[in-house]
């Protein structure tokens, strides 16, 4: 590459990217930090609630049962009504249509309804930051594109990247330990981060693009050129018969017993349109879900053709769980939750390289330091105003935030108030492993509480290790 | 050292294929090979003296007016997606594919472009020129489609 690039350009290149990471670097920030957490919605997801029924077990009663318990709830049909079935990652099950969930009892009555808490807080921040839905994913979207511009000027920017691919070198002056600690962990990271820029940005920025695509080819259709994408829904037009889950099951085992139903949709029931969907994944296939459509008294229509599509339909169903990780068994969510940990440090260093650069100090560091310590501290508290407490998680999360920038521009110490935040941040992870089993004492929920409270612990410890490395000045503020 | 490696990453590419199938193949092999090259550098780390960074930052960096930094973010946000987008959807309907393959293609190329355009304007000190080519770029697409 140094042959290739000329000094002008790498100069160039290097001033492309202090301007493109300082502009995106907060934001990155807190998207690369609520994605790692996000790897693990399904677990916080239960440990929120750990009150809900467990179980594995179901048959079509539970289903039907289910359907007919949320309508009675809501007083008619949901257009789309999806029963989302029990899987060893979450043994639970859930309705809901109309946006209205219930978590399900074992015989399919409805249970607790299921809680827009931490969790939802956590994966709404990461989608499209709590902002109108698609101004957020707008700018979400661009933060993804803006990671791949980063990378890209990166690339070009540091000619030795490769050949210092081994080369950490910890103490001397903060501004090359921090490239050091930057560049390694980018450059071994960098199939993951382009396909997590690349897979975000299609999330964000397919809105645009279909629209403009849909005026250009299809008079302003977007759903025609959906349609013509994902294949459309079938349309029928039969007498209304009523709901037989169990045929539909028993011909979908006997059709395609290597698909596991992960979800089953019912469509305008009570309609002459009405039909069934089981959606179910593959065994080695990243696809999503395969899409298996049945007559509402069991009868096979067809498939949609997600996994034996066209390939660009399988690559487009296969984004979903190839950016969160939705896939294999734990250790692959806990590979996922590293790299993005990975993603979040080079986030961090980056901004730490130009402060560095730039010397001096002013309330830029200490806006960074409540940035980079205040947004994991707020999320923790918001966790426990929102599960020990039963507040808002969005406006603890909101107001810690607040009052860590507060506090780090009035204490105009970043070393210090970052050893504060991390120590607080220590703190507050040990309170929310403890303050569970106070809030929810009954046995069944001891488990989960366990296992959560030695994740949190081991965290909180992490961050102690962390804070007397800082004190033994390996890192300086 | 390149070819041996490379045939090596072929090698555990197709050993976890046997075992999980090629698509999670590719990436357990990718995030195994980051995993193992993180603890190999960790291994080799180097503690130093701790020094005092002397500052050096480029001054242009600081020195930007707002209107630049303004009309900066202007050409290289709005205007990098909007002409990403059409150039996008203009290139991809000249492929001989399927239409919907057309756009399935331009979906993920889509990002790509944004990212490169926005490092051309980034990287470049003609900020007008830049911003007038994307927009006469841009025109020419909505022409080709539109008209």
């Amino acid at each position: 590459m140094k042959n290739i690039v000329s000094p002008t350009q790498v100069k160039a290149s290097l001033n492309a990217h202090s301007v493109i990471g300082l502009c995106a670097g907060g934001l990155l920030y807190l998207i690369c930090l609520t994605g790692t957490l996000a790897v693990f919605v399904e677990f916080f997801d239960r440990w929120e609630q750990p009150l809900v029924a467990e179980f594995t077990d179901y048959d079509a009663q539970t289903i039907t049962t289910a359907m007919e318990g949320h309508r009675q709830r809501i007083g008619s049909f949901a257009d789309s009504l999806f029963v989302v079935l029990p899987s060893e990652s979450q043994p639970r099950m859930h309705v809901s249509g109309d946006h209205q969930e219930w978590y399900l009892q074992p015989d399919g009555s409805l249970g607790e309804p299921v809680v827009e808490g931490w969790t939802h807080m956590l994966r709404e921040l990461h989608y499209h930051l709590h902002l109108p839905e698609t101004v957020g994913l707008i700018i979400t979207g661009s933060l993804g594109a803006l990671l791949l511009a980063l990378i890209i000027s990166g690339l070009i920017a540091h000619p030795r990247i490769f050949k210092d691919a081994f080369k950490l070198r910890l103490g001397g002056t903060r501004r090359l330990e921090q490239a050091d600690i930057h560049n390694r962990l980018s450059v071994w990271g960098l199939p993951f981060y382009l396909m997590m820029g690349i897979t975000g940005a299609f999330f964000g920025l397919v809105g645009p693009l279909v629209y403009l695509s849909a005026t250009a080819f299809y008079s302003g259709d977007t759903q025609a050129l959906i349609d013509d994408i994902y294949g459309a829904d079938p349309v029928l037009d039969a007498p209304v018969v009523a709901l037989d889950i169990g045929r539909a099951l028993e011909t979908q085992q006997e059709l395609h017993p290597q698909a596991e139903p992960i979800f089953i949709v019912a469509h305008q029931l009570g309609t002459r349109e009405q039909f069934l969907e089981i959606g179910a994944t593959l065994p080695e296939r990243l696809i999503y879900a395969e899409m298996y459509r049945y007559t509402v008294d069991g009868h096979y229509l067809g498939q949609q053709g997600l996994a034996d599509g066209s390939l660009g339909r399988q690559a487009l169903y296969s984004t979903y769980r190839l950016h969160f990780g939705y896939y294999g068994n734990i250790w692959v969510r806990v590979a996922y939750s590293v790299m993005g940990l990975g993603l979040t440090v080079i986030a961090a260093s980056g901004i730490n390289i130009w402060l560095a650069r730039r010397g001096g100090r002013n309330w830029a560091n200490d806006a960074w330091t409540a940035t980079v310590w205040g947004l994991p501290l707020a999320l923790s508290c918001a966790a426990i105003a929102s599960v020990l407490l039963n507040l808002s998680a969005l406006m603890s999360f909101i107001s810690i935030s607040f009052l860590a920038l507060l506090f780090c521009l009035y204490r105009k110490d970043a070393h210090r108030s970052a050893t504060t935040l991390q120590g607080f941040l220590s703190l507050s992870l040990l309170v929310l492993s403890a303050g569970f089993f106070i809030r929810f004492p009954d046995a069944a929920a001891r488990p989960l509480g366990v296992s959560m409270a030695i994740v949190f612990t081991g965290l909180a410890i992490s961050i102690f290790f962390i804070m007397k490395a800082r004190k033994r000045k390996l890192s300086r503020p | 050292m390149m070819p041996l490696a490379s045939l090596l990453i072929v090698a555990a590419i197709n050993l976890w294929a046997q075992r999980v199938g090629i698509e999670f193949a590719v990436i357990y092999t990718l995030l195994t090979l980051t995993f193992t090259a993180w603890i190999t550098t960790t291994k080799g780390v180097e503690f130093r003296a701790v020094k005092q960074t002397p500052p050096a930052l480029p001054k242009q960096l600081l020195n930007t007016s707002t209107t630049h930094k303004v009309a900066t973010f202007v050409v290289a946000g709005p205007l990098t997606v909007v002409t990403a987008c059409l150039v996008t959807i203009a290139l991809a309907s000249l492929l001989p594919i399927a239409l919907n393959e057309q756009l399935v293609m331009g979906a993920f190329v889509y990002p790509l472009l944004i990212a490169v355009a926005i490092y051309w304007i980034c990287s470049s000190g003609r900020l007008m020129r830049n911003g007038l080519l994307l927009f006469a770029i841009s025109g020419a697409s909505s022409a080709y489609l539109f008209l």
